[in-house]
């Protein structure tokens, strides 16, 4: 913005350098007071990994981060695949009904969390209440919320998730390379497995990251669905950081977060690796990547707006 | 692609692709959407759930005047003071700024009623029972979380888009990414310690020989934890439209003689607008339906709709009410979010 720098950039580069301060600075206390000696209160007495070692020994939390990984693995998996067969109808088909399908996909983006939560609460003790009565079931053997209703309810947010960043992928893949395929004899399953699916599979994977993380890291709709019995990570910390206060907390925290970083940047990597593999491929001349649009050069894709 | 009548096999094909995944988010988003409506016409059962009796006593209980209400004449004549106050002041400075671009003064003097009726409904609402007042502290509350994030975001946004190169602009944008990415648990938590009594502030301001401070449970916490939990979500989309910007058309500007705040407001800001909107509308929303945040801040103190309904669903156990609630917000949503995107550039938003 060479028009606007010219004005306040002192105040403007100000301002920028204190917002990240204002981003870090919390997350970096929590880091380093984990690492504390003492037991309560923000005075630094000593540099210790007790805090850690204790969370190895917890119990609870080994459990609750049992849960979490399982749920994110088993709803990632299925969203993954729902996703991106929405995406490939959503991008590779006009019909009638498209803008009411896509308003019904971007639900669960702007929906608000606590709504969903606790009309989810409502229909599954419904749902569960008539199952019992259907089976039979007393209290002893009840069907109750626990794994399954979770995995229900991220299956459906991350569905959503997975097929908007697909969808982004998709946009970028001209048809034409997968018309020419089929006049080359291919059949529409064919082309799909050899074309498609190799050239969305940056976003596809980008997209199933983003599922896990979001499931993984999801509180309010998985708090009014878990049941006592599904308790997961999230659950656990937000129970014991109001029931005490201990650096064990502190200590978690930093493993989620080093974790979340971990993974994104896992997923940047990715979409930075295959868009420099397919641009030397495109200038050392090989005709298949030829046929598909240029690649990205840049790893992240708000940055290629630029004209020149 | 030319729009064509797709042809049966066709037909059949986009039906296979689209029935798991949208009747999977029917099952969850619809479905239990139309359910609440129907549960908040019925009776409380104690212990949780619902008698499959219809009443439509949770609704009496949102509109009818509260117990403790002190809503009366007077209420009413210190919303209109406040109402007339808060207009005053907004219409001096928007009109100010008009002025200065050498605009017409009447969408300011819009804006400054707006604000002054929004302060006096805010009054009377806060007077008038538990659950307007929540209701309107939620709405106030996020439009402010709103204002800041884009004071903060805009210059971090413009900083980022004016780095020459794009290793660094990718850099910056990875650190904003990180905060976007991790756990919202763990950045509330992140503030509560920070903040908290015996915390590393308190420690600091001891040690410089001032008493210790109360900052958690305040409405400033609150708001505090509002701002950093949804900068990122402004950060993002207000980028990505600074970026889009036409650079030509800024420099043309100042060409012509249009001062710094004439080219801010009459060419930055109508470039960047979709942008402003998208992240205006993810901070609110996100800002309004906030749990973790009134909840490990605000200390129960300063509670806004998500504690309302956990209590109904949890604590008091009465579902109706909650139901009855979740419907109004609901409906808030809905109907703010047509007027601010259903109008105007809503369909490439996403």
């Amino acid at each position: 913005m060479s028009a606007l720098r010219r004005g306040p950039t002192a105040a403007i580069g100000t301002t920028a350098a204190l917002v990240y301060v204002f981003f870090y600075l919390p997350v970096f206390v929590v880091v380093m007071f984990s690492f504390n000696e003492a037991r309560t209160g923000g005075r630094w007495t000593g540099f210790t990994t007790h805090w850690y070692a204790r969370l190895a020994d917890n119990e609870q939390i080994k459990s609750a981060t049992l849960n979490s990984i399982l749920i994110a693995v088993v709803a990632t998996a299925i969203a993954v695949v729902f996703g991106t067969m929405l995406s490939l109808a959503l991008d590779r088909h006009v019909f009638r009904a498209r803008r009411a399908v896509e308003q019904a996909v971007y639900l669960p983006v702007i929906a608000p969390e606590i709504v969903t939560g606790v009309s989810l609460l409502a229909f599954f003790s419904l749902v569960l209440g008539q199952l019992n009565d259907l089976l039979g079931r007393g209290t002893a053997d009840a069907l109750r919320l626990g794994r399954p209703t979770v995995v229900i309810a991220h299956v459906a947010f991350c569905t959503a998730f997975v097929a908007l960043v697909v969808r982004a992928s998709l946009r970028n893949l001209d048809p034409a390379v997968e018309e020419v395929a089929q006049d080359l004899g291919a059949s529409k399953w064919t082309t799909f497995w050899r074309i498609t699916l190799p050239s969305i599979a940056p976003g596809v994977l980008g997209g199933a990251l983003l599922s896990f993380t979001l499931s993984l890291d999801n509180f309010v709709i998985t708090f009014f669905v878990a049941g006592p019995g599904a308790t997961t990570l999230p659950i656990e910390v937000f129970g014991q950081l109001r029931r005490t206060i201990s650096p064990e907390v502190n200590a978690v925290s930093t493993l989620i977060f080093a974790a979340s970083t971990l993974l994104l940047v896992g997923a940047l990597a990715i979409q930075a690796g295959t868009s420099r593999r397919r641009l030397r491929q495109f200038r050392r001349g090989d005709p298949a990547e030829r046929a598909k649009p240029l690649p990205d050069p840049q790893p992240i894709s708000q940055t290629q707006r630029e004209e020149t | 692609m030319a729009p064509v009548t797709p042809t049966q096999r066709q037909r059949r094909r986009i039906a296979a692709l689209l029935t798991p995944g949208l009747s999977w988010i029917t099952l969850v988003y619809v479905v239990p959407g139309g359910l609440i409506v129907v549960y908040s016409l019925l009776t409380p059962k104690l212990g949780g759930g619902v008698i499959w009796e219809f009443t439509g006593d949770a609704w009496k209980e949102i509109v009818s005047k509260g117990r403790r209400s002190d809503a009366s004449w007077g209420t009413l004549g210190s919303a209109a003071f406040r109402a007339g106050s808060a207009a005053a002041i907004a219409a001096v400075l928007l009109v100010a700024v008009a002025r200065y671009l050498r605009h017409s003064a009447r969408p300011a003097i819009v804006a400054a009623v707006a604000v002054g009726g929004l302060a006096g409904v805010n009054h009377l609402a806060a007077a008038y029972n538990n659950y307007t007042a929540v209701f309107a502290r939620s709405v106030v509350w996020s439009l402010l979380a709103t204002v800041a994030c884009i004071g903060l975001a805009l210059p971090l946004a413009v900083f980022i888009s004016s780095r020459r190169s794009s290793i660094t602009k990718n850099a910056l944008l990875v650190a904003v990414m990180i905060p976007f990415w991790t756990s919202m648990l763990v950045r509330t938590f992140a503030i509560r310690f920070t903040l908290s009594n015996t915390g590393p502030l308190n420690n600091i301001i001891e040690s410089l020989g001032f008493d210790r401070q109360v900052f958690l449970n305040t409405r400033f916490a609150v708001l505090l934890g509002l701002v950093y939990t949804a900068l990122p979500f402004m950060v993002l989309p207000l980028y990505a439209a600074t970026e889009r910007a036409n650079r030509a058309q800024l420099e043309a500007a100042r060409d012509l003689g249009a001062r710094p705040l004439q080219v801010f407001f009459d060419v930055f800001v109508p470039l960047i607008r979709p942008g402003l909107t998208v992240g205006s509308v993810m901070v609110f929303v996100l800002s309004v339906s906030q749990y973790l945040v009134p909840t490990l801040l605000g200390g129960g103190k300063h509670n806004m709709i998500a504690n309302l309904l956990d209590l109904q669903f949890g604590e008091a156990f009465n579902w109706p009410l909650g139901a009855a609630l979740a419907v109004l917000f609901s409906f808030i949503t809905i109907v703010s979010l047509y007027f601010v995107v259903g109008r105007q550039d809503g369909a490439d938003l996403l």
